[in-house]
């Protein structure tokens, strides 16, 4: 059963029900408007019900019984232009539509040609480039193409909202992790063809298969009776993550034995994508079966492997970027005359999902699943207990760590005295003759110690996760007016974390303590009393290990009201989350509560939500919609110490969720239009980041002040009780000039705000405390890392003879920089050295005000330019062979995605000596766009 | 259908295994580790020539010479901090080369042969040791890290520490060894240092902590110690033996300098015997005898009439607030049959009890504080510990049933800097007494009298029936 629920907003007339009981039938044909030739597997759906019909081998669908009256038809397939047919079923006939000529639709090219962009590196930084561009994909409306194909290169998010409100599914089963709400869009990624059929929603309007969140849905269908049966294989070259993409799809349609099948395979890999020494390699796998036992069931069973391996970038400063360029990564160095990453990210995580499909009657089905998925991601860095940190932008080996010189005592600057800026100067020389990591100076000491012992190693931060999901599915037409969605669902997760040593890098072995804490005394240094000094290999587990364990039940119901000015739908859901750590080491740090079984943390929520379409003519419409919900805080936020004990947040709460839109849609033959005004509320947020601390940063713990030191810290940084607001507008228009010339116009304007001033607690690993910092003044400042204006317009030329052209500028401002709660708090005036805790002398409000400023991007105006061609190979069939083109960024705009403070600078003596001179020590690190790319797709279908 | 079947898996298997080249397999092989051997074109001289030339004034040496040694100090073990001592190559004279970079052994380890090239550095004669660098206030100090690749350059030559190393007696304590790799035979430490860690934050002398060497006839030697050392938080060693380790001068001090926790190789029985404890440790009524679980009064009083008995003497110690007036003194329902604190309502708040101060004899290094509770409680206690600096520590009871419990120190800090007192629990003993133990080991507990040392408080809005007995600290 496919329903485009996002259809509703292009209903162009409404169902309408003279006589409820009386029904007759209605078929027809489905034929290739250029061939000529029947199209197997095309979708026909009544509207507003759920019925739906494929057509067989010779192009025919049925309806036995569809409700006497006005009807709207809809036909649909990936490829294709959908129709909306306005029928009139008429008592006692059967309706028997004819030849309906299907038209390909070529500009679905660009659809399957979307690259999904980074995934959130969420783990030690806090930083975070990601879009939400994968949710988008196969959409209609102008607005939401804008979003995904225009300006998800530049980090756009609809709404302002996260990934974590949306919810992104594949039959049903949820694929956002429970860890941290989202969607590892890697697990599927590669498999552009075999995941095409995809449903939307967007904000809180309903979806037939979840309840939702504030972003929207994605539901991706792999039933395998659905696609649209033939083969394809596809070739392309491109320069952003990766280079190259080979693929292959096949799928069989139904055969008379019940049996369809898809297969589909790709690889991807680059040698060096975009950024300097990002290596990449992917393989991924699909397969679907479908076996129809008879009219009323079937079962589907579907597998999805996608491996992808990855060499990560970095994120650099201004003065890194001034020095090295733009692509300059400082996870690479030169071994064995190859570029070698130390930040690799793998992912492997196959996939099994059990579907069955029961008609329970006409009105009726009702869909269970089950699934199961394992495997693991890993995330590579060093493990540097013994030596210098092999980071070759170690703030020490930078000009600006001289000319930010200030005496110690006097707070005099020093920065620009003769030997500080020759000293600057060296610097400066030094680091652009070594800007890489030095593999071979590391293979050098480690095989010199004389115990055998490695002092620096490769280690990924390995979790390893199965997750079985249980749901059911029902959708059921109460009556010509009412349909009605349940649905029930179950997850149960066991995630193992633990670090993982990779390779030795010329040592025997190395020894699993924290010598940082070697000096404490007591057995502190130890990752597992249980193992005291252990000497590990590769391939060994080391350092932290432990499982988290959760259990998430949730349920939905959903009416839909249709009638002739109105429509209307309420939708309810309950949820309960339980979480618990189990740790497996006993760590010397936090001997009595690092093992064990820690509390559970559970937590139930409820949503409701209900909205309106109101239908002043058949051009013209009215939507509203509103949401209310909880939200349980991810496992991430849960548990601020994971890695070494089983502390949970205190007073930990959900959050709470408020979201309203209003939309006018126009609707005529040429011109189409929405304008949207839209807001929301997410109050009680939970956010844990989590980071290493080098340098100044570490805490005292008998002063619980920050101090310089020299070691390397991991660091959470606890903030509670944290509001965010997003309102704004959206608008969107397509207008059809000729029958070929197509234009369009898109604009978003937003202002995403933090509303509240929260709490910030902060636990260094090395330390036993958790310092409270206290309230953190961060109301009115901008939520980070996309743009909160955007605007675009667009043109396109389709010709008769198969081959379109379009070209679109785009213009993104308001991108702010995400700042350090820490920053904010009431420690940063207060002088340490100061036996009262008098703030410093100088800080005055404005000067602080100056100083901590948020700092906003430089706007970017960006062209892109897409088009292709394609061909019948032969007049016999429906082979065709075509390209599908595109440049992003035409004119090579270099500009910032998202970046980050650094929290070093603890106070306001330490942030204002940071600001002089030509280049900050502890400034921001920025992620870059990408400049100029091109994405070039060759294939051939048959 | 079947001969489509074939043909699609041909076409998908095709496709994927097509492109196999190119791609990053992630495997690398160990790189080419072989030494090259550095040409040095300065002209060599002997390290004598220049301890010759070099006076008490830091001085900038012009030219292109260089000598060569072996590296015989480490900062593997933390003790040694951006200065790398060396030997010249017949081992007659040490020397150190001062140098801004951490982990220099990474760079130059124990026993490698090394180049010095003194073009541009300064020389200078200081507590007893030619020492090489670059010029600071006057004095050599650290050559800049962008430099000293340059001018300390590793040859390809690592002779074996023990050939290195040199044997000798306090009596052989002279200049002439300073800057040296010496062993030290038939030392130990003495008697006064027994007791403390190789670090002790409060034994400290220009940041570090001297403890004292000595061997049989007495003759003695200081050993620094530095907070970072990787053995800093051991205790001093009561045996006797061998240390290794650099011998240093300060000003007219000999320092002794170990570099890891393996230079300390103390093995033999201590000369003399053991340190006799001048109240006879034979004496089987011992009150410290920490190894008897059920013997109730281990330790000293943590407070005046800490067992209740001598109430008076309990009050005297209360601060200007007093004790709450639903605690109050019990007879006969101690521990030992003596006396307890009865404590019997509901407070109104989060009451302080009382909060007593410190008595004279508190113990410096106390890792202990017990107490005994029998009763019920609605809520739970909660105690505060106050430190010799400011603040106090807390620490929170929460259940207690009918086992003893061990508490530590609460880890949620107020800005303010003292622990975050719950009174979450339920108490029910089963009117047995229970012990409850605090470890107090990383607290800094006040030991000076009459400064507050410790305060009860009860949670409010809850009832608590119970007794307390026998606050005692060890």
């Amino acid at each position: 059963m496919k329903k485009l629920v996002i259809s509703m907003f292009f209903v162009l007339q409404v169902v309408f029900a003279w006589s409820q009981d009386k029904t007759s039938g209605v078929t027809g044909t489905v034929v290739d408007s250029k061939t000529q030739r029947p199209l197997e597997n095309v979708v026909a759906t009544i509207q507003n019900t759920t019925f739906t019909a494929l057509t067989n081998q010779n192009g025919v669908f049925v309806f036995e019984k569809v409700a006497v009256g006005e009807q709207l038809l809809e036909i649909s397939s990936a490829g294709y232009a959908r129709q909306l047919l306005s029928i009139a079923v008429t008592e006692g006939s059967v309706l028997d539509l004819g030849t309906i000529m299907f038209e390909e639709d070529i500009t679905s090219e660009q659809q399957m040609s979307l690259i999904t962009i980074t995934e959130n590196d969420l783990g030690d930084d806090n930083s975070g480039s990601e879009s939400t561009a994968g949710l988008l994909q196969a959409t209609r409306d102008v607005f939401q193409q804008a979003a995904a194909f225009n300006w998800g290169q530049a980090r756009f998010r609809i709404r302002g909202l996260d990934n974590e409100y949306g919810k992104t599914m594949i039959n049903g089963i949820s694929m956002d992790k429970v860890s941290d709400g989202r969607p590892q869009y890697a697990n599927w990624g590669g498999l552009n063809d075999a995941t095409r059929n995809q449903e939307f929603t967007m904000g809180s309007t309903p979806s037939a298969y979840t309840f939702g969140g504030a972003l929207g849905t994605q539901e991706i269908n792999t039933r395998a009776s659905i696609y649209r049966p033939g083969s394809r294989i596809s070739f392309s070259g491109t320069n952003t993550n990766y280079n190259w993409r080979t693929m292959a799809t096949h799928a069989s349609g139904m055969d008379k034995n019940g049996w369809a099948y898809v297969i589909s395979a790709s690889r991807r890999w680059a040698k060096e994508g975009y950024f300097e020494g990002t290596d990449y390699a992917a393989n991924s796998f699909f397969a679907s079966v479908e076996k129809r036992i008879n009219d009323n069931h079937s079962l589907n069973i579907t597998a999805i492997y996608a491996q992808n391996s990855r060499g990560k970038n970095s994120p650099n400063s201004d003065e890194i970027n001034d020095l090295a360029g733009v692509k300059y990564n400082s996870y690479w160095g030169w071994q064995d005359g190859k570029k070698r990453n130390s930040r690799d990210k793998d992912v492997e995580e196959p996939l099994f999902i059990l579907s069955h499909y029961w008609k329970i009657s006409e009105k009726t089905n009702l869909n269970t699943n089950v699934a199961y998925q394992f495997g693991s991601i890993g995330n590579s860095r060093f493990d540097y207990n013994g030596a210098r940190n092999p980071d070759p932008t170690y703030y020490r080996n930078l000009p600006s760590y001289f000319s930010t010189f200030h005496d110690n005592a006097s707070g005099e600057y020093l920065g620009n005295t003769p030997e500080n800026i020759l000293a600057a100067e060296k610097n400066r020389t030094e680091f652009l003759a070594n800007k890489q990591i030095d593999w071979d100076d590391i293979y050098r000491y480690n095989s010199e110690q004389l115990d055998g012992q490695s002092l620096t190693i490769l280690y990924e931060d390995r979790t390893d996760d199965k997750q079985w999901t249980a749901n059911t599915l029902l959708a059921s037409q109460l009556s010509d007016n009412i349909v009605f969605n349940a649905g029930a669902n179950y997850r149960k997760l066991q995630s193992e974390n633990y670090q993982h040593v990779l390779d030795l890098l010329g040592g025997q072995s190395y020894l699993d303590i924290d010598t940082f804490l070697l000096q404490k005394g007591g057995g502190r240094e130890q990752s597992d009393l249980a193992n005291p000094d252990r000497q590990v290999g590769v391939g060994d587990k080391f350092g932290y290990r432990y499982i988290l364990h959760a259990d998430v039940v949730d349920a939905f119901t959903q009416f839909k009201f249709s009638y002739n000015k109105v429509d209307f739908y309420l939708a309810q859901s309950f949820s309960r989350s339980q979480y618990q750590r189990e740790g497996l080491y006993q760590n010397g740090n936090y001997a009595a509560t690092s093992k064990g079984k820690s509390a559970k943390a559970i937590f139930e929520n409820f949503g409701f939500k209900g909205g309106l379409t109101y239908k002043i003519t058949g051009r013209h419409y009215l939507d509203f919609n509103g949401a209310y919900m909880t939200k349980a805080p991810t496992m991430r936020n849960t548990f601020p110490n994971v890695r070494l004990n089983s502390n949970i947040v205190p007073d930990l709460k959900s959050e709470s969720i408020v979201s309203a839109d209003a939309s006018y849609i126009l609707r005529t033959p040429k011109l189409k239009a929405k304008i949207t005004g839209y807001f929301s509320r997410i109050s009680d947020l939970t956010d844990i980041a989590f980071y290493f601390a080098e340098g100044i940063g570490i805490i005292d713990e008998t002063t619980n002040e920050l101090v310089s030191g020299n070691g390397n810290a991991f660091v959470a940084e606890i903030v509670t009780g944290l509001t965010k607001q997003n309102m704004g507008g959206e608008f969107g228009i397509e207008y059809q000039f000729t029958s070929t010339i197509k234009g369009t116009a898109s604009a978003a304007y937003g202002q995403y705000t933090y509303a509240s001033d929260p709490n910030v607690k902060l636990n260094v690993d090395t330390n036993r405390s958790v310092v409270n910092y206290g309230r953190a003044t961060m109301k009115d400042y901008k939520q980070p890392g996309m743009p909160q204006q955007a605007y675009a317009v667009g043109i396109e030329y389709r010709d008769p003879k198969y081959w379109w052209i379009g070209a679109n500028a785009n213009y993104l401002a308001d991108n702010y920089l995400d700042i350090s709660p820490l920053l904010r708090t009431d420690n940063f005036f207060k002088n340490s050295n100061d036996p009262d805790g008098f703030p410093f002398a100088g800080a005055s409000e404005e000067a602080g005000r100056e100083l901590l400023k948020q700092e906003k991007f430089d706007p970017v105006t960006l062209l892109n330019l897409v088009g292709g061609k394609s061909w019948r190979t032969s007049n016999k069939n429906r082979n065709t062979i075509g390209f599908f083109a595109s440049i992003n960024n035409v004119l090579d705009k270099t500009y910032k995605t998202g970046g980050f403070e650094q929290a070093r600078n603890a106070n306001f003596e330490q942030l204002a000596q940071d600001m002089v001179g030509p280049a900050r020590s502890f400034g921001p690190k920025y992620f870059y766009g990408y400049g100029r790319t091109y994405f070039l797709n060759l294939y051939y279908n048959f | 259908m079947k001969t489509n079947f074939l043909k699609s898996i041909f076409f998908v298997a095709l496709s994927a295994a097509l492109f196999t080249s190119c791609v990053n397999d992630d495997d690398y092989s160990v790189p080419n580790l072989e030494c090259n051997e550095p040409v040095i074109t300065s002209t060599m001289k002997t390290v004598q020539q220049i301890v010759t030339l070099a006076t008490p004034v830091a001085t900038l040496y012009e030219a292109d010479d260089a000598i060569e040694g072996h590296v015989v100090s480490s900062d593997k073990g933390g003790n040694f901090y951006k200065v790398v001592y060396m030997n010249s190559l017949d081992g007659e004279i040490g020397f150190s080369v001062a140098i801004n970079q951490a982990k220099t052994f990474t760079d130059y380890a124990v026993g490698r042969k090394v180049f010095v090239k003194l073009k541009g550095l300064y020389i200078q004669k200081r507590n007893g040791i030619l020492q090489i660098g670059a010029l600071y206030n006057g004095n050599v100090g650290q050559i800049a890290t962008t430099d000293y690749k340059k001018a300390v350059v590793r040859a390809c030559e690592i002779v074996s520490e023990e050939n290195l190393v040199k044997e000798i007696t306090l009596a052989q304590i002279n200049d002439t060894n300073l800057g040296k790799l010496v062993e030290l035979t038939d030392v130990q430490f003495a008697d006064s240092e027994l007791g403390q860690n190789y670090y002790n934050a409060t034994n400290v002398i220009g940041g570090e902590t001297n403890h004292i060497i000595t061997n049989a006839s007495g003759a003695t030697l200081i050993f620094r110690t530095g907070q970072y050392a990787e053995y800093a938080a051991k205790p001093v060693s009561p045996n006797s033996g061998r240390i290794r380790g650099i011998l240093t001068k300060f000003n007219s001090d000999y320092q002794f300098v170990a570099r890891y926790a393996s230079d300390i190789r103390l093995t033999e029985p201590r000369i003399g015997g053991d340190p006799t404890d001048p109240t006879d440790p034979t004496d089987p009524t011992d009150p410290t005898d920490p190894t008897d679980p059920t013997d109730p009064s281990n330790g000293s009083l943590l407070f005046a009439g800490g067992d209740f008995e001598d109430y008076a003497a309990f009050l005297a110690g209360v601060n200007s607030f007093g004790v709450k007036e639903y605690a109050t003194q019990s007879t006969g329902t101690g521990i030992e049959g003596g006396n307890s604190l009865k404590i019997s309502g509901t407070p109104a708040g989060n009451d302080y009890v009382f909060t007593v101060s410190a008595p004279a004899g508190i113990p410096a290094n106390a890792t202990k504080i017990t107490f005994y509770v029998r009763g019920t409680g609605a809520k739970s206690l909660s105690l505060n510990v106050y430190r010799s600096t400011t603040g106090y520590d807390v620490f929170n009871l929460g259940d207690l049933a009918t086992t003893a419990v061990t508490l530590q120190k609460s880890t949620e800090i107020q800005a303010s800097g003292n622990g975050t007192n719950q009174y979450l629990g339920i108490i029910n003993t089963n009117n047995n007494w229970v012990k409850v133990t605090l470890n107090i080991a990383d607290v800094a507990i006040n030991t000076t009298a009459g400064n507050d040392i410790f305060a009860l408080k009860v949670g409010k809005s809850a009832a608590y029936e119970m007794h307390l007995d026998n606050f005692f600290i060890e």
